[in-house]
């Protein structure tokens, strides 16, 4: 039988970290606002703000209609004139009906009128069940957009204290949250716990080679981490935690370190920030590796709704395994 | 009803500037002065003075591709309008915005747009931020009718009404997306028929008699700021060039421009109405005529002797640099 | 004095190049007459008189590259000089 520690129980979930975040710099920062569809009953469909509408009333917590380019527009005017709006968009997919407000206006107000855009772009994102079209990883097209910054979190930790420092940032961010994680419990910081951007973590130390990863793939690299330590390789897990801005002194004292690297995630491979990572990195520190940077990622493929197909679209435990025995193999 | 001698004086004078600075920027553009080339509105300027008198010098607004009379009309200075399509240093987004991306957000000005009704969800954004803030202010976005047909203006507009904002919508009918014929497009052929049904008061006016776009502005500003939320105000106008400047199309007839001209230019018929008042003298129109050309002509030579922009800035302004910066 | 110049249309300031000259130095042209033709990277354009007069000196030769916007000859009135 298995038991749960009782402070295991009383540690909040990851949605429960989003909403302890933006309470904290609500009350803080009376222009943060959040629009989104089913917010004020439901608490959004992750729970992710769940009794924020009743604390803070309907004027700061506001129930949208299902317009996704409308709800961006929005949020960008208001954040021009000095509000700090948080849009959720739900799912990631449907960013897809607001991306002119979010590639063509948000990301490069600043750059031709010099003036701030403060807003987080919340949705919930990645592979799990669901299909098509809510499973999409997009987050390779936002950190590709300059004027974007791009948060990943895979801990209520790292959903906290990310979310904290975004709603101080004046700057559009879009925060991702991956699907599998909502209920998973773990710490959060206190009030003035902030994470910077661009500030990897060491998800677990090792001393034979590295996966540099986020999101839930640093979930599934963990298991795989086990796997490979009853093999007897001990292996690190870095958890970018942000893609943009992305944490490169990491990603090279990794590589200068173990010369034996793999990159992974769940996004389709062609074009992804593995690709980036992985040539960025190879160049940076040729010397230092004992063979190529080795990729794993997704199909490219639209996504099943049957699980089995689903699940075959996305880097395994066993597929994780098999690349960091191939960068041991060098 | 009598115009007031002032202020119909300072009315003809915006209007006469915008022309004016349209006609020189369009030959200038021809020349290879204007990167990218540019939208002239020559033959649109009472929707934007109409417009622009009616409000606050604070209040919001945001527009569309063509929008060099909206930024005139809202109080840009000619030289800073003018240098930014240079694509100088010196013009009001430091040249890297040009002739579609004029702004001056501090002044309430949130920028042209190369979106088509795009400007119309940032301003009603910035609606929303007047009301979160409390403001006594209006946001205006202006649309093509073009854009009548774009699915985040309505969606904007629905957003609008539910929230009761403080906004205004503004199509600056001139006919034709592009090339295509307004009713060939629009189905329904009522633009303020499909304002109407989303719950808010909706208009079809005379974009060409500045004094009624003035008032049914102010108006449409009266309701907003008593919290009655926004208004649909469709103004019926014409550009005399081409979508771009350059362009010669065949989609119109040379006497269905002429017609326009001769007819129902905003200009003349104005600078009509006050001279036949007693409220302007012919000899005060000719000195107001010159004196615009000489501040367009200024402006030019402003924007010709401004520097340009230094190019080893690229990477600058892009955020705010607060969350780290991958050089 | 009217300029005639290659006018610079469209999103790319490229060169353009002068295929063929209709009237030559002296010649008396009429509002509306095609001067020269140019070919841009899209399509071939007529340049034509907006006004009447004498035309001056090509000053461009024939296939030579021209940038958008700069004056290939003119057109003088009565009296007129380069």
């Amino acid at each position: 039988m298995s038991t749960t520690t009782p402070t295991a129980q009383q540690n909040p979930t990851y949605s429960e970290a989003f909403q302890s975040g933006v309470r904290e710099e609500m009350k803080r920062n009376e222009h943060i606002f959040i629009l989104g569809t089913d917010l004020v009953e439901r608490g959004g469909h992750f729970a992710q703000v769940k009794g924020i509408a009743q604390e803070f009333g309907q004027d700061r917590v506001k129930d949208s209609p299902i317009s996704e380019a409308a709800m961006v527009a929005a949020g960008l005017g208001s954040a021009m004139y000095g509000c700090h709006p948080i849009i959720d968009l739900n799912f990631i997919d449907f960013s897809l009906g607001a991306m002119d407000e979010i590639v063509n206006q948000a990301a490069k107000i600043r750059f031709m009128f010099n003036r701030p855009v403060p807003i987080v772009i919340r949705a919930t994102s990645g592979v799990a069940l669901g299909g098509a079209h809510h499973c999409n990883s997009l987050e390779s097209l936002f950190a590709h957009t300059a004027g974007l910054s791009v948060a990943v979190p895979s801990r209520a930790y790292d959903v906290k204290g990310l979310i904290k420092t975004a709603l101080r940032t004046p700057d559009p961010v879009v925060f991702l949250m991956h699907k599998k994680l909502s209920g998973v419990r773990g710490e959060i910081g206190d009030e003035n716990t902030l994470i910077p951007f661009g500030s990897a973590n060491v998800v677990k130390a090792g001393k034979d080679a590295a996966i540099i990863t986020y999101g839930y793939t640093t979930v599934t690299a963990q298991k795989a981490a086990q796997t490979l330590a009853e093999q007897g390789i001990d292996v690190e897990i870095i958890d970018l935690r942000t893609l943009y801005p992305l944490d490169t002194d990491t990603i090279n004292e990794t590589v200068q370190r173990f010369g034996r690297v793999v990159v992974a995630d769940e996004a389709p491979m062609f074009g992804s920030i593995t690709a980036e990572i992985a040539a960025t990195a190879s160049e940076a520190n040729f010397k230092y590796l004992k063979g190529p940077i080795v990729r794993i990622g997704g199909a490219r493929a639209p996504l099943s709704a049957n699980p089995q197909m689903s699940e075959a679209a996305i880097p395994s435990v066993a597929g994780i395994v098999d690349a960091v025995k191939k960068v041991m193999s060098y | 009803m009598t115009t007031d001698k002032t202020w119909g004086k300072k009315i003809l004078r915006d209007m006469l500037l915008i022309r004016n600075f349209e006609e020189t920027a369009d030959k200038l553009t021809l020349r290879g002065k204007v990167p990218g080339g540019m939208h002239n509105s020559s033959g649109q300027e009472a929707v934007a003075v109409g417009v622009m008198s009616a409000l606050d010098p604070k209040d919001v607004i945001a527009t569309t591709h063509r929008s060099h009379h909206h930024t005139i009309a809202k109080g840009m200075p000619v030289d800073i309008v003018m240098a930014e399509l240079f694509t100088k240093a010196t013009g009001c987004s430091g040249g890297r915005g040009a002739s579609m991306h004029l702004a001056d957000v501090e002044n309430g000005h949130f920028g042209g747009n190369g979106i088509v009704g795009a400007g119309v969800g940032i301003a009603m954004g910035a609606a929303m931020g007047i009301k979160q803030m409390g403001h006594k202010k209006v946001a205006v976005g202006f649309v093509g009718d073009g854009g009548m047909n774009t699915g985040r203006t309505w969606e904007a507009v629905n957003m609008a009404v539910i929230y009761k904002l403080p906004f205004i919508l503004i199509v600056d009918n001139n006919q034709y997306a592009v090339e295509t014929f307004v009713e060939r497009v629009t189905g329904g052929n009522d633009i303020a028929k499909r304002g109407a049904g989303f719950g808010l008061p909706s208009y079809t006016i005379d974009g060409q008699d500045v004094e009624e776009v003035h008032r049914y502005t102010k108006e449409a500003r009266e309701r907003a700021l008593a919290g009655e939320g926004p208004s649909f105000i469709n103004a019926l106008t014409y550009r005399y060039y081409g979508h771009n400047v350059g362009e010669k199309g065949q989609y119109r007839t040379q006497e269905e421009i002429a017609d326009w001209r001769s007819h129902r230019d905003p200009i003349d018929r104005f600078s009509a109405k006050l001279i036949s008042e007693g409220a302007l003298s012919q000899g005060e129109y000719e000195e107001m005529i010159a004196s615009v050309a000489k501040e367009i002509e200024a402006a030019v030579d402003f924007a010709e002797k401004s520097p340009l922009p230094d190019v080893s800035t690229i990477l600058d302004g892009v955020d705010s640099g607060l969350l780290g910066v991958r050089k | 004095m009217e300029e005639i110049f290659v006018p610079a249309v469209g999103m790319a300031m490229d060169n353009v190049v002068l295929l063929e000259w209709l009237k030559n130095p002296g010649d008396q042209v009429n509002v509306g007459d095609v001067i020269a033709i140019i070919e841009t990277d899209k399509t071939t354009m007529d340049i034509a008189a907006e006004t009447s007069g004498t035309l001056g000196a090509h000053r461009y030769a024939l296939n030579a590259e021209v940038p958008a916007g700069q004056t290939i000859t003119v057109v003088l009135a009565p009296g007129e000089s380069e």
